[in-house]
């Protein structure tokens, strides 16, 4: 026996490594119910704070209690009591005590635990921060735009959105940008359309910096304005339309934003990206430009393009001209044209497009 | 005469003994790397799931789900209401009754309102057998299609038919017995906001023969009585939550599970869709979507998110578990022939030198030095080149290490969290696992070592379902 232990020990080594690490494991496991229990129990720490607050009528923590929210657990706590119980008092602490959590948090806890404190900034109550609060809040979310994950990223662009400074948004934009890092543009445009201040001001800080950011971030603040129905630069975006150097995403988001407002220029701009594009290689644009034509009912002019348009040998393009033009509702005749026409494709789209009531865009 | 043969075969007994030995130990550190890595990322992932670090988005990805079912008339129409429950804002489900032999189409129409379309034109992107007759019917928001095709013989044909019909830029393809989990569909969109990069998402799948399900999340359940059962759960615990993390992590994913995978429509269509010959067409697809951007050098990634979580029917009995090898085991020898090229080539990174490399080594031939290794062993003890006692002891402890990596994988990835680990349910994961060492693992080796001799009949025979039996629904 002492033998086989001899020949096998580098085997018997690992099997005790594993071992081990299962005894860890087990004991982790079974003591998730203890934490749960002092989960709790920091809860009701919180809650005595508060307690005590309340009654002295300032929310200034002590030293020891601000030192909590750089241990994991204290700072989720007050973050559990923050989006239930005590919302209210949640906020004065975070109001009262700005520069000594930012501090603290800022420079002891980990990049996930920054990134909670940006949650619970995220979804507190910040309406009643002085100036001076507000700019402690958003110098430490500032700083967890750079070199951090995607998660810690999008809580910090909550956190802003949330302390509803339309300078700091736009600035956030600008680093990510400057800093080539991609987030997701959907995120970027649906934050923004949760600022909680004033969306026209974000709007008008966004567009004094639209020049320096990447393409991608510029997408994101063209698809917020769509969502947001903010039209005060569509003549700017149709002269960017004619620029050569932007890319097809951004000429389609271009296109998703002024086709809103019907107007004849805004018609012109789609006939003509239809009837230049609807035939091409990129033919993305041009199964944007078809959706907006629908709303010219009796134009000649769009049934043409349209008619031009529903035999692209793109799928997207076909469809969406059928779907348009079956809501334009031309006379009789533009439909008998092309279902006994010579082009199979056009035909099964606009009969498809018939039978579904115009609701086939892709 | 009899000299030279004895020579031969110690000289055999002595080098095979060698390369075994650290072809075992290779494997026994790759696993321990494997497990410690997925616990630690599991662990991760559950601490920063608790400290809200994660993308929580109300905005999803538009997804088309196929259902591609074959003779599935036992669990089709649950399947199709389980998914009706996900959590998810838009998704479409198309059902691909591929020409099936039993009622699959007729208890679908029976169950739901489905109408005769019959002016939807198809776009062919992908090579699949002719589609006969397209039904539609909106269920709430979710629009339910049902396609009637000539049978193409496997479900790589059914898939790409549904492919070609889904109307959304993401597809999901499952079997037409499995159970999507309310929440995966929106954990699996996570690693699509993530990264604009992220081409294919695989879940983690679980055997779904002994849970109870309530609104399609599971209520209890876990190790029950069948062995044939409870082995492949912790086979599917080891393998999921062990190497596939590990994989993850260097964005060298092979496999993103039939069962339940995500992919962005346009990259499919780009390596034109499921490769109807392969037997193991998920793991097909994923080694091409891997090559094709590995060579373009296009930056993708292809993500394992086990918090997504699909269940699926185990075979229930050792007949059905042989064919279910058996194919996958010819669909494995088929990719790797298909795709040799990349093998230890450079230019496919770490796919190319390590994980296919690996995949060879220790799965492909794995049945084959298996054997070889009993034989060896037998001829060691019979020429005295080796005691019993030291080989049993060898033996032992790699049964032991096993068990050990069963429990921990086991462990990570519990069936139902939310009840209490208990003795008894531990003592019966180390029973199964001494089992599975004894028992099952030798077994499917065998099993996959007769692949080789039955490759040819398998490749050209047409797809076969395993016997269903309904999932237990509570109301």
């Amino acid at each position: 026996m002492t033998e086989i232990l001899k020949t096998n020990y580098q085997i018997i080594g690992i099997c005790a490594l594993v071992l081990a690490v299962l005894i860890v494991r087990i004991v982790v496991y079974l003591r998730n119910g203890k934490r749960e229990r002092a989960q709790e129990n920091r809860r009701m720490g919180w809650e005595s704070v508060i307690t005590r607050c309340g009654n002295a009528g300032s929310f200034v923590l002590k030293g020891r209690e601000i030192a909590r929210f750089s241990v994991s657990g204290w700072l989720r706590a007050f973050g559990e009591l923050s989006e239930t119980t005590q919302k209210k008092a949640c906020a004065a602490i975070l109001r009262d005590n700005s520069r000594r959590l930012t501090a603290r948090v800022g420079g002891r806890a980990d990049n996930a635990e920054k990134g909670y404190f940006a949650y619970v900034l995220s979804v507190a109550d910040l309406s009643g921060l002085t100036d001076e609060q507000k700019a402690d809040y958003v110098g430490f979310v500032r700083r967890l735009l750079s070199g951090s994950s995607v998660y810690c990223r999008e809580n910090a662009l909550k956190a802003l959105y949330n302390l509803g400074d339309a300078r700091a948004v736009a600035d956030a934009v600008e680093t990510l940008s400057d800093d080539a890092r991609l987030h997701n543009e959907k995120l970027l445009s649906d934050g923004m359309n949760t600022f909680s201040g004033d969306r026209a001001e974000l709007a008008r800080a966004l567009m004094e910096r639209f020049d320096r950011y990447d393409d991608h971030s510029q997408s994101a603040v063209i698809t917020f304005f769509t969502v947001a129905g903010f039209h005060e630069w569509d003549t700017l975006f149709k002269k960017r339309l004619e620029s050569g150097d932007i890319s097809t995403d951004q000429r389609c988001d271009i296109l998703r934003l002024i086709l809103k407002v019907p107007s004849e220029e805004t018609k012109q701009i789609l006939i003509r990206t239809l009837m230049d594009k609807g035939k091409a290689e990129d033919w993305q644009t041009a199964a944007v430009a078809a959706t907006g034509l629908d709303e010219y009912p009796g134009d000649d002019e769009a049934v043409e393009a349209l008619k031009y348009g529903i035999t692209s040998p793109a799928w997207n393009v076909r469809m969406n001209c059928a779907s348009s033009l079956v809501k334009l509702d031309p006379p009789a005749k533009v439909f008998d044209e092309i279902l006994g026409g010579s082009d199979a494709f056009a035909a099964d789209a606009l009969r498809f497009a018939l039978n579904s009531k115009g609701s086939v865009s892709v | 005469m009899m000299a030279g043969l004895r020579t031969a075969a110690v000289m055999f007994t002595t080098y095979f003994n060698a390369f075994i030995t650290v072809y075992l130990w290779i494997y026994t550190l790759y696993l321990l790397i494997c497990c410690l890595g997925g616990a630690f990322n599991a662990n991760r992932r559950r601490r920063m799931e608790a400290l809200h670090n994660v993308i929580d988005h109300e905005y999803y990805y538009p997804i088309s789900i196929l259902v591609p079912a074959y003779n599935e008339e036992a669990g089709v129409v649950q399947t199709v209401r389980n998914l009706l429950r996900l959590e998810f804002k838009r998704f479409e489900i198309v059902v691909i009754d591929d020409g099936s032999k039993d009622n699959t189409k007729q208890v679908m129409l029976d169950a739901f309102p489905l109408a005769l379309e019959t002016s939807r034109p198809i776009r062919y992107q992908v090579t699949c057998h002719p589609i006969h007759e397209i039904y539609s019917c909106r269920m709430g928001e979710v629009l339910i299609t049902l396609i009637s095709k000539e049978n193409g013989g496997c479900k790589a044909d059914a898939i790409n038919a549904g492919i070609n019909v889904a109307a959304y830029p993401y597809i999901i393809n499952m079997d037409g017995d499995e159970i999507l989990q309310k929440d995966s569909l929106r954990l699996a969109c996570r690693a699509l906001l993530e990264s604009s990069n992220v081409v294919g998402v695989g879940g983690n799948i679980k055997i779904s023969n002994n849970m109870h399900f309530r609104d399609a999340m599971p209520v209890s359940g876990g190790m029950g009585k069948n062995a044939v059962v409870n082995m492949q759960i912790l086979e599917y615990s080891r393998g999921f939550l062990g190497t596939r993390v590990f994989q993850d992590l260097m964005n060298a994913n092979l496999i993103i599970s039939g069962g339940y995978g995500l992919f962005k429509k346009d990259a499919l269509i780009a390596i034109g869709g499921y490769d109807p010959v392969s037997k193991g067409e998920d793991m097909e697809v994923t080694v091409k979507l891997q090559q094709y951007y590995r060579k373009s050098k296009t930056p993708f990634s292809m993500r394992f998110v086990p918090e997504s979580i699909c269940w699926t029917q185990g075979p229930a009995s050792m007949k059905d578990l042989k064919s279910q090898r058996l194919r996958w085991h010819c669909g494995l020898i088929q990719t790797i022939t298909k795709y040799k090229s990349m093998i230890l080539n450079p230019r496919y990174g770490v796919v190319g030198m390590f994980m296919l490399p690996y995949i060879i080594m220790y799965e492909l031939l794995s049945p084959i030095f298996m054997v070889l290794g009993c034989i060896s062993t037998a001829l060691s003890i019979i020429l005295g080149s080796t005691s019993i006692a030291a080989m049993a002891a060898a033996f032992m402890m790699y049964v032991l290490l096993g068990l050990i990596l069963t429990a921990i994988t086991y462990i990570d990835n519990r069936y139902c969290p939310q009840e209490k680990l208990t003795f008894s349910e531990m003592v019966k994961v180390l029973f199964y696992g001494l089992l599975d060492a004894f028992f099952f693992r030798p077994y499917i080796a065998l099993v996959n070592f007769t692949a080789f001799f039955k490759y040819k009949k398998i490749t050209t025979s047409k797809w076969v379902s395993p016997v269903r039996v309904k999932v237990s629904e509570e109301p």
